[in-house]
């Protein structure tokens, strides 16, 4: 995938390949060593600074060692062999695993370098089929050369490889994001608040945060500055503290969210070849994840509202994996296919990688006209519910905040119903919704797996229904669940659906 | 929805291959363990009140007697409601009381079969048979409360066709 000038792809002949076992490369040691000491950092850090007596660093120190035991006989004994369509794989110290993995069932090949891997010219191989809850193989670590051998092998190109670098050193570039794109697609991401919030979280359970005070912070922060402008005391100047504090938050949160975005996403870079595409992104951890244009399963058009204010979209893609997509972690699978590109981009990019799954050329169907009534309720209840402990707090200003708070519920329900819409022409599936921001998720039936019909009470009160067409690797937030239809337009679309995707052949 | 509408409307009611009854031996089993189970705690729930404040404990039925009139009502909609149909392309269960769901999970998708019994169900020989499929969300669809000898005649129906992968 990569086009680096110190190619030794033209050594990569099929004969040595197909040369018996192979080994992990000689300082894999290191690499598995550091991976099963990383989840348990934390502790170990708790350990050296709150431990108290040298007993619980003895302990550490043991542990550590025997980690490091571990970790040489482990890589040591792994061993794996490039069979002529089947990968297998002989690992294990007490208990030795053989497995065989088939080319054809491979769904995903991620490669993960990060600093370290690059110091050492090595990456970590990891191999994805679409069952099981892990990789069929994590080859931790091998040198770089040997990664790209292996993924030209599961290319399937063993065979005409001459043929195939031609194709390989005109690798087109289907999309390239600039630093701009990635700041934008920072800007729009959310990312920074995740990480916070889950550091607040983790801070809250330890008790850390009982004493400082968002008020009080803001306060001492802002106080001082605002006295000297001039204000004084009063409610006035707390409540402005207040407010600057929140709107510094807001910007570092974001400036966050441009930092980490830059980090996983620094030179993205998109390439078609032989109906396999790859991405590769990271400005110090470099992951190039691939997958073969038949195995993406679903796309996803995502615009959030300032991405549509920059009149920009993101697009993204699904692969078949039995594991749970880590959200915080997406750049471990192939995911995003154009992070943040203009709408002529991500047509682009469709065009080429799903030209039959471009949302706009599809017909968009609205949903049952109540839909925005039935999405407008669970908010009413709950603001209405909150109300008047509110109101014991802070008097009749609850009142208006209600008021405020339900009309703009009503503003978001009505703009998401008016938006929201799906599209079934018996091959494909599409559904779209949103307020500010808007998502599209369409799918090829051949990719369904299961449909489900569903009547909740409050469906059936209003004679609604849903229909969900499930895909496999869906781990995106915005599924392909049509809800709010009319009962008879749910069963239609459900009868219609469940025999397109019966008949339509479980492509491979 | 233009062509293909119309050719499909033509193929919406699939020809029932297999008509799956749940048994009635499950339902009340299931029934009837609920209610022991929830009876039971307000049962001792009473006498422990009974001890401490007198008759005045024995209103702790009323609510006990409630929640077992709510599970024996559950599931006597239940197995009006229950359906569950081999269609030639596919298995089509039919479910719920309150919320109620169909699912579809298409032949050609299944990935494997599972058929389990649990002590008490081999007592009344009744069984619960698992498809799975690549899916996400609905990746595993399990009937229970069928006959042994249904489930397993549902799962040889199921297998032994085309075995592509579904993904």
């Amino acid at each position: 995938m990569d086009t680096t000038p110190s190619d030794p792809a033209p050594a990569a002949a099929p004969p040595t390949i197909a040369d018996g076992e192979r080994r992990l490369h000689p300082w894999s040691w290191l690499f598995v060593l550091i991976s099963k000491l990383r989840p348990m950092l934390f502790p170990i850090l708790v350990l050296l600074f709150l431990g108290r007596g040298e007993k619980w660093e003895l302990f550490g120190a043991l542990g550590a060692v025997a980690l490091s035991v571990y970790a040489l006989v482990y890589s040591f004994g792994f061993r794996y062999r490039i069979g002529r369509d089947s990968l297998l794989v002989r690992e294990g110290i007490f208990s030795r695993t053989e497995r065989h993995v088939p080319f054809a069932r491979i769904q995903n090949i991620v490669q993960h370098r990060n600093l370290l891997h690059r110091l050492f010219a090595v990456t970590e191989l990891r191999l994805e089929s679409a069952g099981g809850n892990k990789p069929e193989a994590v080859m931790s670590v091998i040198s770089a050369a040997e990664a790209k051998l292996i993924e030209q092998v599961l290319r399937g190109r063993s065979e005409s490889n001459e043929a195939g670098e031609a194709v390989h050193d005109a690798s087109p570039t289907l999309h390239h994001a600039d630093l701009g794109e990635i700041v934008r697609y920072g800007l729009c991401s959310n990312r920074g608040a995740i990480v916070v919030g889950a550091g607040f979280a983790a801070a809250s359970q330890m008790q850390f945060w009982e004493s400082a005070d968002f008020e009080e912070l803001s306060q001492s922060l802002f106080g001082s500055l605002l006295s000297a402008v001039g204000w004084v005391g009063g409610w006035q100047s707390t409540a402005l503290a207040i407010a600057l504090g929140v709107l510094v938050m807001a910007v570092a949160l974001k400036l966050l969210s441009v930092v980490m975005c830059v980090l996983s996403h620094y030179d993205f870079r998109l390439d078609l070849e032989d109906q396999r595409i790859g991405t590769q992104a990271g400005l110090l951890t470099r992951s190039h994840a691939s997958a073969n244009l038949s195995k993406v399963q679903r796309i996803i058009v995502s615009q959030p509202w300032l991405a549509r204010r920059m009149q920009r979209k993101g697009l993204s893609c699904e692969v078949a994996s039995g594991q749970q997509a880590d959200p915080n972690n997406s750049n471990h699978r192939l995911s995003d296919l154009v992070p943040m590109g203009t709408e002529a981009e991500v047509t682009n990019v469709l065009q080429q990688v799903a030209p039959r799954l471009v949302p706009d050329n599809l017909q968009w169907r609205c949903l049952h006209p109540r839909a925005w009534r039935r999405r407008l309720l669970p908010s009413v209840l709950i603001l209405s519910a909150l109300t008047p402990p509110a109101m014991l707090i802070i008097g009749p200003w609850a009142l208006l905040a209600w008021v405020l708070l339900v009309s703009l519920a009503v503003l978001e329900a009505r703009g998401w119903a008016k938006f929201a819409g799906y599209a079934f022409d018996g091959e494909l599936f599409a559904f779209r919704a949103g307020w500010l921001s808007r998502s599209w998720a369409v799918a090829s039936v051949d990719k369904g797996q299961t449909l489900v019909f569903k009547q909740s009470p409050f469906d059936r009160r209003h004679g609604m229904a849903s229909v969900r067409l499930d895909t496999a690797g869906a781990s995106s937030g915005f599924d392909l669940k049509v809800p709010y239809l009319s009962f008879a337009e749910a069963q239609t679309l459900f009868a219609q659906s469940s025999r397109a995707v019966a008949s339509s052949p479980a492509v491979s | 929805m233009n062509d293909a509408d119309s050719n499909l409307s033509t193929s919406t009611d699939a020809t029932v291959i297999l008509e799956l009854p749940l048994q009635t031996s499950a339902v009340k089993l299931w029934m009837n363990t609920s209610s022991a189970v929830f009876g039971g705690l307000f049962l001792a729930a009473t006498v422990v009140l009974c001890m401490t404040a007198g008759l005045l404990g024995l209103l702790a039925l009323l609510p006990g007697a409630l929640i077992i009139g709510v599970i024996r009502f559950y599931w006597r909609r239940y197995e009006a409601h229950f359906s569950c149909r081999l269609l030639e392309d596919g298995l089509l269960v039919r479910r719920g009381v309150w919320w109620r769901a169909e699912i579809f999970v298409p032949r050609s998708r299944i990935q494997h079969t599972e058929v389990n019994q649990g002590p008490l169900a081999r007592r009344f020989e009744i069984a619960q048979i698992a498809v799975y499929t690549a899916g996400s969300h609905a990746s595993k669809v399990e009937v229970d409360g069928l006959k042994l000898n249904t489930a397993i005649t549902l799962r040889d129906q199921l297998l032994g066709r085309d075995g592509h992968d579904a993904v």
